[in-house]
């Protein structure tokens, strides 16, 4: 009796076990798939060491090494939040064909205007400080330093899928997705949806032919 | 014997119910989270509201003068300082100036409160006044740790709980609104460059029209770069204006160095990295990590 009684708190034991170490694992990971500031600075890194490669920098190759960083910059941004956040209650009003063209234009003009500025970077620093992550959402300081001075730049990020993503940058404090929003709201406060695509339009167009 | 066999079922039943006991909480703890998650907004920017811009019209008509200003005179102006001046020289100029106007951040400092970041302030300004040879390089920061607080009255009354009131884009000063106005003509009084201007003036707006141009030297292309990336640019500066105004009120970190240094300096050592310096020591390093990655991608 008591031996059978020590058998079955001990299956108990085991069962709870094998049922708890999925659970418990996962509830880790979920709170953190991985370092989001080794996620965000494998970026940079992979970026700086594309422009520090002197091949590509050749004229004829410059396609190429935007190419390159396109890439990278797609694997870590999630373009299609980054949408919804910034045209906020006309994304819903919009259909899922417009939405798509939306994206598109919003992504080409975030890249251009991105890849074109880190272009022009010359004995910068990036210096990586601190990270905030609360549930599924992570926000990863980092100073570029230029000239003696230090501008702020935090990365905002989501975990989908144990997968971060950037879904907002914020540079000396003003968010750059809330401030697409504030110009798009502006826009729209006067003109249709087709006219805020053709003014992105004529805005991305400007930027592919430089 | 007979108590051994009594205690393990008692301890399995124990743990047992620790186990239960746990398992429960962290139930509790992810749904809270959840819920946080909701509610609090964790990353979320805070809403600023709408501009209150009646003047818009006029703002436009100013942001568009101050706009061939730049591209007319300040840019050409700041091109050509920049060409005879070496660039560290502009470094000392700039922070020399920037040292002049520790009046404003102490005072300010003080206004709102902040006791200890007046205390940081003044330090700042009698090290740099005295080590850093008036203020034409910052010992305070790079050797002492103690980084500027910057506060100004506009910020202060903002604090005291008053509202921006209307935009303003002033002609040469740029965005503004009218408790930041207010607040420049109070800053007014504790700037050393004022009280030059005040015996004399052409003095006066000579220094701060050079400030201008010094600074403008070290920034050449940003504002370039905002207005490329904007789609209406006259609202992407009023907006970036509000924004920027309302975390430097709420204190909301931006990261301010010393904070966090101490804690994450191997973290600092680790991960800081130059972005493309052109320095012949750092690029014999890099052909390697580039042409692996080469490799990978043919």
């Amino acid at each position: 009796m008591k031996n059978g009684n020590r058998c079955y708190l001990k299956f108990i034991l085991v069962i709870i076990l094998t049922v708890a170490t999925p659970i418990m694992s996962r509830g880790i990971s979920c709170a953190a798939p991985t370092d989001p500031v080794v996620f965000v600075k494998e970026a940079v890194d992979e970026i700086i060491s594309i422009l520090q490669d002197e091949k590509l920098a050749a004229p004829a190759r410059r396609a190429e090494r935007k190419k390159r960083m396109v890439t990278i910059v797609e694997k870590k941004f999630d373009f299609r939040d980054m949408s919804m956040r910034a045209l906020a209650k006309h994304w819903r009003e919009r259909s899922p064909e417009e939405q798509d063209q939306f994206v598109f234009l919003f992504k080409k003009l975030l890249e251009n205007t991105y890849i074109s500025k880190i272009e022009t970077y010359s004995g910068e620093k990036v210096v990586f400080k601190k990270t905030a992550v609360q549930g599924s959402k992570a926000i990863v300081y980092s100073d570029l330093v230029r000239k003696n001075v230090e501008t702020p730049v935090n990365y905002k990020l989501k975990s989908n899928n144990d997968q971060w993503m950037v879904y907002d940058v914020e540079i000396e404090g003003v968010s750059l997705v809330n401030n697409y929003r504030t110009q798009f709201a502006s826009i729209l406060s006067k003109e249709k949806f087709a006219g805020l695509i053709a003014k992105l339009e004529k805005k991305v167009g400007k930027g592919t032919v430089e | 014997m007979k108590r051994r066999d009594i205690f393990l079922p008692q301890l399995y039943r124990v743990c047992f119910c620790c186990f239960t006991i746990w398992l429960g909480s962290m139930t509790v703890v992810f749904g809270q989270e959840v819920t946080i998650e909701d509610g609090l907004a964790f990353g979320e920017e805070l809403d600023i509201g709408l501009a209150s811009d009646p003047l818009e019209p006029l703002n436009r008509v100013f942001f568009h003068f101050n706009d061939k200003v730049y591209f007319w005179v300040l840019k050409p102006v700041s091109k050509g300082y920049a060409y005879v001046v070496a660039e560290d020289v502009r470094v000392c100029v700039r922070s020399f100036l920037k040292n002049l106007l520790a009046p404003v951040r102490i005072v300010n400092n003080l206004l709102q409160g902040k006791v200890v970041n007046g205390g940081v302030e003044a330090a700042r300004f009698v090290i740099n006044s005295t080590v850093g040879v008036i203020g034409l390089v910052d010992p305070a920061k790079n050797e002492f740790g103690l980084s500027p607080k910057d506060e100004d009255l506009g910020q202060t009354l903002g604090v005291y709980g008053l509202g921006e009131g209307i935009y303003i884009c002033w002609p040469f000063f740029g965005p503004s609104n009218v408790r930041d106005t207010l607040g420049l003509a109070g800053d007014f009084f504790l700037s050393p460059i004022s009280y030059l201007a005040m015996s004399d003036t052409g003095a006066g707006m000579a220094v701060q029209a050079g400030g201008e141009v010094n600074n403008t030297s070290l920034a050449l292309g940003d504002y370039e770069d905002f207005k490329d990336s904007a789609i209406d640019p006259y609202v992407a500066l009023r907006d970036a204006y509000r924004q920027s105004r309302q975390k430097q009120i709420l204190d909301v970190v931006m990261v301010s160095g010393s904070m966090y240094k101490s804690s994450s300096d191997s973290l600092d050592k680790t991960i800081s990295r130059d972005v493309s310096d052109q320095g012949s020591a750092d690029l014999d390093s890099t052909p390697a990590p580039a042409d692996n990655f080469n490799t990978s991608l043919e």
